[in-house]
Parts: structure tokens; sequence; C-alpha cells
């Protein structure tokens, strides 16, 4: 046996020593096994908060990353310190309530708060299952530090087995108090040879820093900073970011926070632990010092570099010492980990499933479970390649899935439900094992992305999944959800703004103002109210309101008005009336004004608009095979038009009446765009369209902004003719039939639409029916990629309202254009679904800011907006 | 919701150099003591999470001493 071997023996057999002083005067209760009797003060606590931050990770990772990728490597420095900032408010909190109610494990916190124990088991399974690869790097850690320090006396899996005996015997001997006194241990020998290393192999190698980091960035020029793409500033500040949050959410240093004495603790620790974080500098100027004195490790190999780079320095007597300080950076953790994996499996899995089971069977089979847990780490030790750092980043990937259930537990009532905290887990961890089992990176799945995108980290699209399920899951599952889903709609934005970018070419909301758009005069809202409800008569309504449209991109709109009442009679739907503005980001602007009333107890409808819009939207040719090609030339247009209406009750809820529209529009081809999209002759520029039409509608809806029955079916025909000056004779005709029901509880609405329309004559292109434009606008497809003759629509979509001001809704339906109603039956079918959430804006009327995504045929499209579709 | 104490919002600004100070601290030069710019950013802001921690604490504690001699016996906006 060389020195070195025999120094590591040595060590092994004094930590294994320790642990067994440490058990002697205490009975091993469970209690004292896995939390030591909660009576730990700052320095245990903060050795043993080490021990588990500091492990083979950083030592042989933590180089390894130094030596094979350069500037990556420093995140590891990074997200410790966010996390301990956050740990000064976050640790307390969670240490009063497990102390309060003497809980032992992370999933105890869980069960505990949410009421659950099935969520108990599925965070149990969660945390073993991202222990597993922590463990299996320990071991392999292990593994390279005994068959090094051997001088190839050992191989690997001889090394790694009895590294893996030694473990098991004193976690199942001492428990927590072992992993304790072998951690002053190790604390101080990592110290000595992290600090050592680093300062001495520079020095000798290089003659110091500065000639040292000069060297590398010589031989490996731009080494030293994050690269453009791949590992870039994106993908730092991603991890960094997502191992922060992830932190604390390891069940062993959740758990390990209930063996402090008091809160204090902590507070004291999040100072302290950032120094104590320093120790890592050092680690990667020993990989650094590596990469010119023993080139030519590659992948996983360069985690050998600290080692490698140790023999080459020093004679066998310091490598033993160096090689014994690894062995406990990995013993520690590993048994902190391997108790902690048993512990749970024991008292949070089998438990729920056996009741009856005594304290004493419990704790009998967490310590059973030891050894088995170790020996799947063995396995996976010897069959994966995986390097150290990887496989912690997989580790944390999934504890970060806990992450949102956690924060979202701390007040007094936990935000969110059991059901919706299980779905959004099984969703991140779903998402995070399939994409690194068909590695799948956001980089291979959109590569015309840009890096800044495509190089973040994939766990953040996990704990998004993750976010938006529970959210909505919860909001179906609870009442009052009302903080969480106005959160996750704004993480939804947050997300959104950046990847709805891909549709970025776009329609106007009014080159259809025939039937809809912006400013359709239909939607005469009102709600109706209880009698003798206390209501003001006037009440003045002052929104900024976000839009996204299919063609107009994102835009802001201000809205300026009021809901007021003609009639005392508060059963009767009020009346609206507003003027506003929008501006959007492809420099689309209009104005308008709107009155719709409601006079004489509802028996006459009155409504005006009047409008001016300067819009640029993209003209993709008229037919289905236009819009399949999917080619486009820009347009201008400029559109003043004003249309007033008049309707008359005939019996309930039966309007028929007459109305008047007039405008004058422009339309110009702006530059670019492509060929075989003709502009219609005639077209352009200039027009003026004057028609009278008739309409009617049959209204039997409870609410005008959010109708949970009734239905409301319309009628209208504009006749456009020269008799009253308009350059062009064309006809519109628009029917349409939207139908609510609810279920008994009214929290569930359903809702179904269908519609037609059609031209005839010598009609604009602009005053064809099209996909997505109007008043039941349909979510799926750019406005006015599709147009023709004749439009049919049909849809439905599933609404819920919490009790609260939240919403959400799924909906699908299809469309189809053609040149006759005749060509109908030959005509391509245009499916889209999509689903949305629902912020409601005013406590007195239900109406609603909407946020939908809907796929169709072609792509993905992102809407933002008031009031719903139809 | 309970009232965020100003001086909490001191504990972010370490988190915050690093996650919004890289992408512009991504450089090797200015060498500081031999290190390469961006490791040098982020050493001076593990240093700094340490000394606002201290700060934000001995704050606390002070906040904590004051509440407790000027009067509620239950403590500082802590449960009892």
């Amino acid at each position: 046996m060389n020195p070195a071997l025999a120094i590591l023996a040595l060590f092994l057999a004094i930590s294994l020593a320790l642990g067994l002083l440490a058990r002697r005067g205490r009975t091993m209760t469970l209690e004292q096994w896995s939390v030591g009797g909660r009576g730990f003060g700052a320095v245990f606590v903060f050795l043993l908060m080490a021990g588990e931050i500091y492990t083979t990770f950083t030592f042989l990772g933590g180089s390894g990353w130094a030596y094979g990728r350069g500037a990556p490597a420093f995140y590891i420095l990074c997200y410790g310190a966010i996390a301990y900032s956050i740990s000064y408010f976050l640790l307390p909190v969670i240490w009063r309530y497990a102390t309060t109610h003497q809980l032992h494990s992370q999933a105890d916190f869980f069960v505990r708060k949410y009421q659950s124990p099935a969520l108990g088991v599925l965070v149990s399974l969660v945390g073993v299952v991202a222990l597993v690869p922590y463990l299996v790097l320990q071991l392999k850690g292990l593994g390279i530090i005994v068959s090094e320090t051997s001088y190839g006396a050992l191989s690997v899996p001889a090394a790694v087995w009895i590294s893996v005996t030694a473990l098991v015997v004193y976690v199942i001997l001492s428990g927590v108090h072992g992993s304790a006194w072998t951690a002053v241990l190790k604390d101080i020998m990592i110290l000595g040879v992290a600090v050592a290393l680093g300062i001495y192999l520079p020095w000798r190698y290089y003659g110091g820093l500065g000639p040292m980091f000069e060297a590398i960035e010589k031989a490996k020029p731009g080494f030293l900073t994050l690269p453009a793409k791949g590992m870039s500033v994106s993908w730092f500040v991603s991890t960094v970011l997502l191992t922060s949050l992830g932190f604390y959410m390891w069940p062993h240093a959740f758990s390990s926070t209930y063996t402090a004495k008091s809160e204090q603790v902590f507070r004291k620790n999040a100072a302290v632990m950032p120094l104590y974080q320093l120790v890592l500098l050092f680690v990667f100027f020993t990989g650094f010092a590596a990469i010119l004195q023993v080139p030519g490790l590659t992948g996983a190999q360069a985690d050998l570099s600290l080692l490698k780079v140790s023999k080459l320095a020093f004679g066998p007597v310091m490598v033993g010492l160096i090689g014994a300080a690894g062995l406990l950076t990995a013993l520690v953790p590993g048994s902190m980990i391997l108790m902690t994996a048993s512990t749970i499996l024991a008292k949070n899995v089998y438990r729920p499933l056996a009741r009856s089971a005594s304290e004493e069977t419990i704790s009998r089979l967490a310590r059973g479970l030891v050894p088995v847990v170790a020996l799947v780490a063995v396995y996976f030790t010897l069959e994966g390649g995986s390097a150290i750092v990887p496989l912690l980043l997989l580790g944390y990937n999934f504890v970060t899935q806990l992450f949102p259930s956690l924060l979202l537990s701390l007040p007094e009532k936990p935000l969110a439900t059991p059901a919706g905290v299980m779905a959004g887990i099984v969703t991140g961890v779903a998402t995070i094992a399939w994409t690194s089992l068909s590695s799948i990176t956001l980089a291979k799945a959109f590569p015309d992305w840009p890096p800044v995108i495509t190089d973040l980290n994939v766990g953040i699209v996990a704990m998004i999944a993750n976010i938006v399920v529970l959210v909505v899951v919860s909001a179906l599952t609870r009442k009052r959800a009302r903080v969480a889903v106005a959160a996750a709609t704004m993480v939804a934005v947050l997300v959104f703004v950046p990847t709805s970018r891909a549709d970025d070419s776009n329609v106007p909301i009014a080159t259809d103002p025939f039937s809809g758009g912006i400013p359709t005069t239909d939607p005469a809202g009102g709600t109706v109210l209880p009698a003798g409800t206390n209501v003001d008569r006037f009440t003045p309504v002052f929104a900024p309101i976000p839009l996204k449209n299919t063609q107009l991109g994102w835009g802001l709109g201000v809205m300026a008005g009021a809901i007021h009442r003609f009639d005392a009679d508060t059963t009767v739907k009020p009346s609206t009336g507003v003027i506003g503005g929008f501006y959007t980001e492809n420099d689309s602007w209009g104005l308008l004004a709107v009155e719709m009333a409601r006079l004489a107890h509802d028996s006459w409808r009155l409504r005006g608009l009047a409008s001016h819009c300067d819009i640029n939207y993209d003209f993709f040719g008229i037919g289905e095979d236009a819009g399949n090609a999917g080619q486009s030339i820009p347009l201008n247009q400029t559109l003043d038009f004003g249309v007033a209406a008049v309707l008359r009750r005939v019996s309930t809820g039966l309007y028929l009446g007459g109305a008047l529209m007039a405008m004058s529009t422009k339309v110009e081809l702006q530059s670019g765009g492509a060929p075989g999209v003709p502009l219609p002759p005639g077209d352009s520029p200039r027009a003026t369209l004057v028609a009278p039409g008739i309409q009617g509608e049959l209204d039997t809806r409870d609410d005008d902004y959010w109708p949970t029955r009734g239905s409301l079916a319309k009628l209208k025909g504009w006749f456009f003719t020269d008799g009253l000056g308009s350059t062009r004779n064309f006809q519109r005709y628009m029917g349409g039939w939207t139908w609510y029901t609810h279920l008994p509880a009214r929290q569930l609405v359903i809702a179904g639409n269908a519609n037609l329309s059609a031209a005839s004559g010598d009609v604009p292109f602009y005053a064809l029916p099209s996909v997505g434009a109007g008043e039941y606008a349909f979510r799926g497809y750019e406005q006015g990629r599709y147009r023709d003759k004749v439009m049919v629509c049909a849809q439905a979509e599933a609404r819920w309202h919490s009790s609260g001001r939240a919403g959400a809704t799924a909906f699908a339906g299809f469309a189809q254009v053609a040149p006759s109603v005749g060509d109908l039956s030959n005509a391509l079918v245009l499916p889209a679904g999509g689903i949305g959430v629902r912020y409601q804006m005013t406590q007195q009327y239900p109406m609603h800011l909407r946020l939908d995504y809907a796929w169709g045929r072609n792509e993905g499209l992102l809407y933002f907006a008031v009031a719903e579709a139809f | 919701m309970r009232r965020v104490p100003l001086h909490h919002w001191l504990a972010t600004l370490p988190g915050l150099l690093i996650l919004l100070g890289v992408p512009f601290a991504n450089r090797v030069q200015a060498r500081v003591l031999g290190m390469p710019f961006l490791l040098a950013w982020i050493v001076g802001c593990v240093l700094l999470t340490s000394l606002v921690m201290a700060i934000v604490g001995r704050l606390d504690d002070e906040r904590a001493r004051r509440t407790r001699s000027a009067g509620p016996p239950t403590g500082p906006g802590r449960a009892p």
C-alpha cells in the first residue's frame, strides 16, 4: 500500500470512529437520528449546511469545470450567494413552522401546510429522484479520488465499493450526529487543502494569478469570459436564478434547517456563508492551473484535473492528504443524502401507505433502506458516464420544481390547492425528465430563435410549465385563487412577450369594420344587477389596455368613459360611452368614440361610433390558396368612419332596426412584399363607401360581458350603393348565433358560436369576410390571412370563473373560406384551439382582461385584449 | 400584507448585481488582483452579499430592540 492510500484509509477510520463516538449517550430515536434533537447552534448548523453544500461537486466538479469549460464554472460561485440572501428571509419562516409542528422532513412540511399526505408522497419521490444523481456524483468523486490516490492499485469500481460500505455503516450507526462531527474534520481539511492548492499551484507553475490567467487567455482566447452562444450570459443568468431558488429545496438542505436551536442561527449564517463560499475561488484556481500543466482531459475526464495536477506537483503523502480532503467532501454529504433519502422513503412514502406501522417499524425501515438507496446509486455510478456538474444540474432542475409550491404555502393559508401543487410539480418534473431523456434543448427545438432565448437553462421551461399548470389547476379546484392567478398572468405575459415574436408580421383590427374589428358597435355592454342594488348611475371607467393583435403586434390602448344608466332600475342593463385611442408596435394608431345607449327601460337601443385609424398590416391575397401560401405584401390604410344604429324592442329580447354607415378610406402599398400577391386593381388608393343597413337581434343573455346563460342571435345586412354617394356597389351580410349555458355551480360556462359572413357585388378586398377578424374573432389564424366572399366559422369555449377575479378558458373551433356558398363543401377546414386566462378588471362588472394562446394550422398566436372573443 | 421594511430591499442588491450585472461584466479586462474582470466582479458580489446580510441583520436586531422597549410584547413583526 502506498503512503497516499494509507493516509486515505486512516481518514476513513477516523471518520468512522467520530461517527461512533458521537452516538454515545444518546438514544437513537427518529428525532435524534434525523434532526439531532433540534439542539444545534450556529456552528453546527453552519457546518451541517456547509457539509451538504461543499461536496465533491465543489472539489472535483468545480475544478473540473474551470478546467474544461472556463468562465461558465463561475456560476457555482454565484448561486450560493443569492440563495443565502434568500435564506435570511425564507429559513426562519420554515424553521418556525417546522418547530411548532414537530416536523422531521421536507415532505412533512408540505403535508402539513397543504393538508395532503398524497402531496407528501409526491414531494418525497421528487426529492429522492433528485438525490440519486447527487449521491451518484459523490460516489463518482469517491471512486476518482480513491483510485487516483492509489496510483492505479485500486480500480474505480473497487474504490466505489469500499467507500460505499464505509458510508453505509456509519450512517446506520449514528445518523446525523455522525455527519456533524465528520463535518468538523472535513471543513478543516477542505479549507486547508483548497486554499493551499489554489495559492500554491498558480504560483509554482506560473509565478502568480495574473501570469496564469494571461497564459490561459493566450492559449485559449475567450476561455475566461462567457461565450456568445451555448453557455452564454443567458444560460449563466438563468442557471444562477434556477439553482439559487433550488438551493434549499434539496430535501437534506431543507430538513437540516430543522436542526437549528433558534432562528437567529440563520440570520448569522446568511452573513457568514457567502465568505465560506469563497473557498470555491481557490478550487477554480486549481482547475485553471491544471489547464496548461495536465492538458488533454476531455469530457467527464476533466473531473480528474485537480488530482492529476496535484500528483504532478506533490509527493504521495501530500496527495494522500488532498485525497483525504476529497474523501471527506464526499462522505459527509453522501451520508447526509443517504440518510435523508431513506428517512423520507420510510416516513413519507411508506407510512402514508401503511398507516398502522409503529414508530419503531418506521425507524427500523429508515435504517434498512440506507443500503438499498446506496446500491441504487452504486449502480448508476458504475453504469453512467456523465461528468459531475451536469449531474448536479439535473438534480437541481428536479428539486427546483418544488419552489413555487413552497413559496405559495408560506402565507398562513396556502395560495394554491394540493391538486394544483401536485399537478404543477408533476408537470415540471415530467418536462425535466423528458428533456433530459430525449436530450432536447431549446436550441435544437427552435434553431431560428436568437441564442438569448435558446441558451436559457431548459429548467426555465419546466418551471414555467409547472407554474402555469399549478395556477390553472389551483384555480379549477378552489374558489379563492385570485393571487395565484394574477401572479401567473404576469409570469405568462413576461414569458410570452419574447416568444410571441414568431408572428410579428400582421392585420388590422379594423380592416373589417363591417362586422366588428375594434370598433364594433355591438357589444352593448351591460350587466344586470339585483333590484335595489345601490349602484351609481354613473361609473367612470379609465383603463390603459395593453393589447396584442395578430397583425398589429403589441400595443397600448387608453380608454376613458363611463358605464352609465338612463334608468334608475338596476335590473336593466346599463349603457356605455367611451373615447379612446391606441398605438401599436408596428406604428399603427387610432382614435375612437362610442356610445351604446339603452333608453326607456331598454326598449330602445341607440348606438353610435366615430373613428379615425391609420394602420399597417399585411395583405395575403384572396382565397384559401393565397392563405396557405402565406405570402404577403405590407399595406398602409387610413380610415375615417362613422356608424349609427337604432333598434326597437318588438318583443322580449327581440330588437329590429336600421343603421347607416359611411366611411372614407385610402389604401397604399408600402415598399417591399412578396411577388404574386397583387393588390386588387381599383381597391387602391381611395374609396368612399356609404351604406344603409338593417339589423335584428334576439338577446336572452343574462349578462353582456360574461354571459352564463341565454343566447344572442344577430343578422345584419349592409347595402353599399352609389345612390348615396358610395364609389362601390356591393352588399355585405352577417349572421351569427352564440349560445351560453353553465354548470349548476355557475363557475363553469360553456359557450358556443356559429357564424356566417358573405359579400356580393363589387367588393373591395378589405370588406371581404376574413378569418380572425370581426366580432366573433376566431383565434388561431392571423387576421385577414384567409379571406374570400364567404366565410363560415363554428367555435366552442369552456369558461371558468373563480369567486374572485380570476378565470381560465379553453376553446376550439374551425373556419372555412370559399368564393361562394356552394364551394364551402370543398373548402379547406381551418381548425384551431387554445387556452386562456382571465382577470376581472372591476369588482362590479365582470369585464375581463383576456390573455389567450391559440394554435391554428400554420402557427400559434397570442392574444391580449379586453372582453371575451364572443 | 405586512409592509416590507425598507432595509430588507437592501438584501436584493447583490443578487441584482449578479443577475443584471454579469451581461456587462462579461470581459477579461480590467484585471483585478490578476483575475479576469468577470471573476473579480462575481467575487465582489459574493463579498458584498456577506456585508449586506450582516448590515441587514444588524438593522433587524436594532429594530427588534427598539420595538421591544417601545411597547407591544409580541416582538418585531414576528409570531409570538
